[in-house]
């Protein structure tokens, strides 16, 4: 379903603060596959969401979704195929509108809107029955602002927002990072039902070790711009957040490696 | 409830106010604990303000009353109201702890008792040392395998040397357990061996530490690919005890050499971490040359393994153009020390300096073991036990 | 009354720009300062098609698409090159002055002889005051479109454009293009704005290459007004507050006009306004869930205002039943100040105190075209015997609105070209006035006597300016008398761009600067005498006031003259005679002079034919010059 050839992303280059987001990253992404990455700060795991979703493009490689090739195309062309939710639970929602409203703009997801109106009341009632499939007693909210929502609240619309008309692919930037446990534990709940119940193609960046674990069926982890574990569901329920955590800490070690450093350390050794 | 730490001659007091009962036990029990844990280990508590005491607090004295009795020291209560004295005879316990009427009907010799030693103290480096010496004649050193392999073309079976647990006391080297070079070949890594009990952590990912406890009737062999054994008796114990900073092991290791009579001695480690510095290998390192450090090599980038029991062996020169060549080889380039250390989970021991080797067994066969590693000199130490053996290596 | 329904009617047409400022700065959170000029093209595109013969209603759609063509552009540079939205906004409406002035082809066109939407009501008015029967028509189609706006935005469509401002991030994860929903709301906005323009220039009779100035502030402080009085969701109330906050905001205008305000302070006073109502908005006291306790703040807000207003102007004097004199200015230039010091002192003279037993009523619209016609409405309210427009901007306000009282005009170049009259003599009835263009013939003759022969002169004007451009189509006619002569011309856009002209200028080796009556180079003399003392080239000029200055030799009108003229016009008035019967005059007093320390700088010699001639002369830094009076003036 995504086909990542060679991927490179070069920050600020030839300047002081250059960053090498992405170096020849290379993925596929079957379709249904719900796929987890995570990686350490500045790994590149965002730059490559982004690249996905057209938020940004590569200086070279190719990105295909569905058998398409649409590395250049900017995000809004691609939202037919892509939907997106942000880590950010301001960045999915309009803030002055209502849910209602808000609602209505995702169900036209990709299409083209016209000077016309829409929101009929079978439309609304559709909603609704939506809404309330979230647990969170917003079926009653439809025409409050979303300003008077919380974080969570927010999150949970931005999801529904997101699978309101089943995506082809699913981006999810650690969406739960900015919520609070408890929260962020509903959340991930959600995520979890509308991806299986609609069996999106997922791709959710996190930053906690467990999730990444304990959801989907293949795991990703990034660091320096480079893909440097991808782990099957097979390997991945033996894994352990401390497998996890030794591997990050190993790659921590690895790049503190100076030659000086390996000389004292093999002295001090033998 | 709450506690009122008072003196009371040279003793601390802690006396309890108020009840006793299910909210404020685990309180109660929690402060025991820090107690223990910095090394007091007859603790006096005046129940004198107690009005109540449930079956929790009860369960709380019997616990901490327990796990001090194994490290020598005892729980001492004062003052005991009767209504808390009943729930003590109730139980039955009342003849399994000692109680005063009130606190001048303490013994003054309490606690200094049954074979009191007096042993000489210093202070270096503003650490606290207590020094229990004797007469004895140099112990035996005995090296096996070759270390140099170890950064040229790797072992092979040939190099694997058997050796019997029964003849080391204490040791350290790169070994493995099991019978069949093929079995263990992959399992070697970093191995201590504490009064013939023999512990080692395999150079593998997610290892588990492998350990033998000694009997007399063993008829297996410990597999060496290099190590030394070091057998005798100390000539010299030290007990330090830091109050706030941690003392480097270099400086430990120092007034160790002091105290020891001959240029190679060897010492044992008993001790509370206070973060360590340490290496250790994660592959085997037979028939394989790594190219790559990081890929055969784990080591610590900042101090870690803090609070933790520590259990160390090894040996130390002090002027090592001395040595024998064969000798020589068994030190890094970097130095004078080869130490291995078994990192224990945090328990308490005895910190009676007459009850050191006593308590070397009980920890290293009671505490679980997290890993081996070899022990760099950098690493910080909070308070415990090193025993020093004088080594006559001709 | 007529002032305040002409306030509504006025608020009511710029109504249609706040809607456009309430989607770019509500909506988008974009301050579209492009409005400043396309304000003007919307004015400048229907008047011009007015003029072509097309129909008033139809021209309304062509300023909104042009106005729309020059808001895309704005929002192209804002998206597609990243600029912030008011550097791209400043730079379109820069650009547009230009194109503005292209449109107009001069800076002015007077729709009084043309039909307008006015005219057309006019036509089919039952007999009601005609100011009363525009309200109601308007009435009805600001509620027609107040209905239809606010549809809009509720549509699918509107919606995305109202979240494309609320959260672009989210909009584009929708598929949502925000450049182009971005573009298209600048360049919808722009198009209302054109629309306003275009009725604007209609209501008052002309459109004017200045009357956008401003236009972002009045709107947005529309804009600000209504959304303080109606802090509401609903597309429907928030439109509907932009439309009242309109009307506020030019009822606001009339009635510190109407209390006597001095018109110096009218800027300063919209800028505080503005601040003031922000700063309100965002305190806690207009945040309050009582509409009542919201509206009584804002209407002490105001009243503050207004009360401050009075306390710092001076203009208020209090009189007896006297003769009533409105005085209105277009600006404060010194070709303003110098006829309106003119017509002070010999008003005077003739036996008319202002305080004692007349009033003078002056106002001044600072430069803002489209404030001359609501003074022109403030003196009307105040019932004003006589009024005196200086300045072409003022007196075409006043010609199209005053119909029973006698407008006197001064500083007017050609009172022809904004349809006053057809002759000196045959003109409209209640109107009378001074006027003239500048001797050019004159100056060069007296050119040729000092430098006979073949030569090459130079000139600077800005061609923005109505007077001007007058000015240098006499200059090229009258240089057909001299063959001998060729003309070197530079047109400048303001007064920093002189200095460079005259660089210019003096690298084409000219002989002499001759400068035609102009006020940009007016006010930047300095620059050129700059260039003539370095380069030794004499300045001659039309510009009687400047002599002093630097320049070699003038000829022609002092503009105090004309405010002398037009106070004995007023006098003639005033005891009797009908304007029809007066015809237009033309200035009578010729300031010849020369500059002796200029003449030796640049050793010049003059002959004794120009020293006999020349009555006012600086000789060693001193200015010599015969009095000017009513009497002398009778002798010529």
């Amino acid at each position: 379903m995504i086909e990542v050839v060679e991927l490179n992303k070069t920050f600020n280059a030839g300047s002081p603060d250059e960053l090498v987001a992405l170096c020849n990253v290379s993925l596929s992404i079957r379709e249904h596959q719900f796929v987890t990455v995570i990686g350490t700060n500045g790994s590149g795991k965002s730059t490559l969401l982004n690249a996905m979703a057209g938020n940004l493009f590569p200086d070279s490689g190719i990105i295909k979704i569905a058998g398409e090739d649409v590395t250049r195309k900017p995000d809004y062309k691609r939202a037919g195929n892509i939907a997106r939710v942000f880590q950010n639970p301001y960045s999915g929602t309009a803030p002055g509108m209502t849910i209602a409203e808000n609602l209505l703009m995702a169900w036209f997801r990709g299409k083209k809107r016209y000077p016309v109106f829409s929101m009929s009341g079978k439309l609304k009632g559709f909603f609704r029955d939506q809404l309330a499939s979230l647990d969170m007693q917003l079926e009653n909210r439809m025409e409050n602002i979303i300003e008077t929502l919380s974080g969570g609240q927010r999150q949970a619309i931005t999801l529904l927002m997101a699978v309101l008309q089943t995506p082809q692919v699913l981006l999810l930037d650690e969406h739960t990072a900015a919520l609070d446990p408890k929260t962020a534990t509903q959340v991930i709940r959600l995520t979890e039902r509308f991806i299986s119940e609609n069996k999106i193609t997922t791709l959710m960046v996190t930053h906690s070790m467990k999730q990444a674990l304990e959801m989907g069926d293949r795991t990703i982890m990034m660091h320096h711009g480079k893909i440097i574990e991808d782990i099957e569901i097979k390997e991945k329920t033996k894994l352990t957040v401390e497998d996890l955590l030794a591997k990050f800490d190993d790659i921590r070690k690895r790049e503190k490696l100076t030659p000086q450093l390996i000389a004292t350390l093999k002295n001090q050794y033998i | 409830m709450d506690i009122v730490q008072t003196k009371w001659r040279s003793f601390d007091v802690f006396q309890v106010n108020g009840r006793i009962d299910g909210l404020s036990a685990a309180d109660l029990k929690h402060n025991l604990d820090q107690w223990a844990a910095s090394g007091l280990h007859t603790i006096f508590l005046d129940f004198s303000r107690v009005i109540f005491m449930s079956s929790a607090g009860l369960r709380v004295i019997i616990q901490t009353q327990k796990s001090l009795k194994i490290i020598g020291g005892e729980l001492i209560l004062i003052s005991v109201p009767p209504i808390v004295q009943e729930v003590f005879k109730i139980s039955g316990l009342h003849q399994f702890l000692k109680q005063f009427p009130d606190l001048s009907a303490i013994p003054d010799n309490l606690n200094h008792g049954n074979g009191k030693e007096k042993f000489i103290s210093f202070i270096s480096d503003g650490v606290q040392f207590e020094d229990k010496s004797q007469d004895c004649s140099p112990g035996q050193g005995v090296l096996f395998g070759c270390a140099d392999k170890l950064f040229s073309v790797g072992y092979k079976m040939e190099d694997n040397i058997a050796v019997n647990p029964g003849t080391i006391a204490y040791g350290a080297g790169l070994a493995a357990l099991g019978s069949g070079y093929e079995d263990f070949k992959s399992l070697y890594g970093e191995a201590i061996i504490i009064q013939h009990n023999f512990y080692s952590y395999p150079a593998v990912p997610r290892a588990s530490v492998d350990y033998s406890f000694y009997s007399e009737h063993a008829t297996y062999s410990l597999n060496f690919l290099y190590g030394f054994g070091i057998t005798g008796d100390f000539s010299t114990v030290l007990h330090f005890d830091t109050k706030e900073k941690p003392i480097s092991l270099q400086n430990l290791l120092h007034t160790a050499a002091q105290k020891a009579q001959t240029n190679v001695f060897g010492v044992v480690l008993l001790s509370q971490s206070g973060g360590l510095r340490w290496m250790h290998l994660k592959k085997s390192p037979i028939e394989q040359y790594q190219q790559n450090f990081s890929d055969w090599m784990n080591f610590s980038i900042e101090a870690e393994d803090i609070n933790k029991t520590i259990l160390a062996c090894g040996i130390v020169v002090k002027e090592k153009h001395k040595l024998s060549p064969q000798w020589q080889q068994i030190f890094p380039g970097d130095g004078g020390v080869h130490l291995h250390a078994a990192i224990l989970e945090n328990g308490l021991w005895c910190n009676k300096i007459q009850e050191f080797e006593k308590e070397l067994l009980r920890v290293a066969r009671n505490f679980e073991v997290e890993k081996v590693v070899h022990l760099l000199p950098s690493s910080q130490l909070k308070n415990g036990f090193i025993g020093i053996i004088n080594l006559d290596l001709d | 009354m007529d002032l305040w329904i002409g306030a509504i009617n006025l608020g009511i047409l710029f109504a249609f720009m706040a809607i456009g400022t309430f989607i770019t700065y509500k909506l988008y959170s974009f301050s579209d300062i492009t409005i400043d000029g396309t304000f003007t093209t919307g004015a400048a595109v229907g008047s011009i098609l007015i003029v072509n013969g097309w129909n008033p209603i139809l021209v309304l759609p062509v300023a909104f698409l042009v106005g729309s063509v020059a808001g895309f552009i704005t929002g192209f540079i804002h998206t597609r090159f990243k600029i912030e939205g008011l550097l791209a906004g400043i730079l379109v409406m820069t650009g547009l002055y230009s194109v503005n002035l292209h449109i107009m082809g001069k800076s002015n066109i007077p729709l009084l002889n043309s039909p307008t939407f006015i005219t057309m009501l006019s036509d089919i008015n039952p007999g009601m005051n005609m100011e009363l029967w525009t309200f109601i028509f308007l009435l009805l189609v600001i509620l027609i479109f107040w209905i239809l706006i606010s549809l809009f935005l509720k549509t699918d469509f509107g919606l995305t454009m109202r979240s494309t401002g609320n959260n672009p991030v989210m909009v584009a994860a929708q598929g949502v293009s925000v450049n182009h929903f971005k573009i298209f709301g600048i360049a919808f906005s722009n198009g209302l704005v054109g629309i306003s323009g275009a009725l604007v220039a209609q209501y008052q009779g002309f459109a004017d290459i200045g009357m956008g100035i401003g236009s972002i502030i009045f709107s947005l402080a529309s804009v600000i007004i209504g959304e303080a009085l109606f802090r509401h969701r609903s597309m429907f109330i928030m439109v509907l507050g932009v439309v009242i906050g309109s009307v506020i905001f030019r009822l606001a205008v009339a009635l510190a006009l109407h209390l006597g305000m001095n018109p110096n302070d009218l800027k300063i006073i919209t800028a505080v306004f503005v601040l003031l109502t922000i700063i309100a908005t965002k305190v806690t006291l207009l945040k309050h869930k009582n509409h009542l306790f919201r509206w009584l703040a804002l209407a002490c807000a105001i009243i503050l205002i207004v009360f401050f207003v009075i306390k710092i102007s001076s203009s208020s004097v209090k009189e007896k039943k006297t003769v009533k004199i409105g005085l209105l200015l277009a600006n404060q230039s010194s070709l303003m100040t110098n006829t309106r010091d003119g017509f002070y002192d010999e008003i005077k003279k003739m036996g008319y105190h202002p305080g004692e037993n007349c009033k003078i009523i002056e106002l001044n619209a600072e430069g803002d075209i489209p404030n001359n016609r609501t003074m022109v409405d403030h003196l009307l309210e105040e019932d004003v015997d006589i009024l005196v427009t200086v300045s072409t901007a003022s007196t075409q306000a006043a010609i199209q609105k005053v119909k029973n009282k006698p407008v006197v005009f001064a500083t007017v170049a050609n009172p022809f070209v904004i349809e006053a009259g057809k002759t000196d003599s045959i003109h409209l009835p209640n109107v009378t006035g001074v006027y003239g263009a500048a001797p050019v013939k004159e100056l060069l003759q007296i050119f040729t006597q000092l430098f006979p022969g073949p030569q090459k002169i130079g000139t600077i004007y800005n061609p923005a300016f109505p007077n001007t451009k007058v000015n240098l189509a006499e200059l090229e006619k009258m240089l057909t008398f001299f063959p001998l002569l060729s003309l070197e011309q530079v047109a400048v856009a303001g007064t920093n761009d002189v200095y460079q002209a005259a660089q210019a200028l003096g690298a084409k080796n000219i002989r002499a600067f001759v400068l035609i009556n102009d006020l940009t180079v007016f006010n930047s003399l300095e620059s050129i005498v700059k260039v003539s003392q370095r380069q030794k080239i004499p300045i001659f000029s039309n510009d009687a006031e400047r002599l002093q200055d630097g320049v070699l030799l003038v000829y022609g009108y002092e503009y105090y003259v004309s405010g002398m003229q037009a106070a004995h016009l007023v006098d003639r008035i005033l005891k009797g005679e009908k304007p029809a019967d007066i015809p237009f005059e033309k200035y009578k007093i010729i300031s010849y002079g020369v500059n002796y320390d200029v003449a030796r700088n640049l050793e010049i010699s003059i002959p004794d034919a120009i020293r006999r001639e020349a009555g006012i002369f600086v000789l060693n830094g001193k200015l010599t010059k015969p009095p000017l009076t009513l009497i002398k003036m009778q002798k010529q």
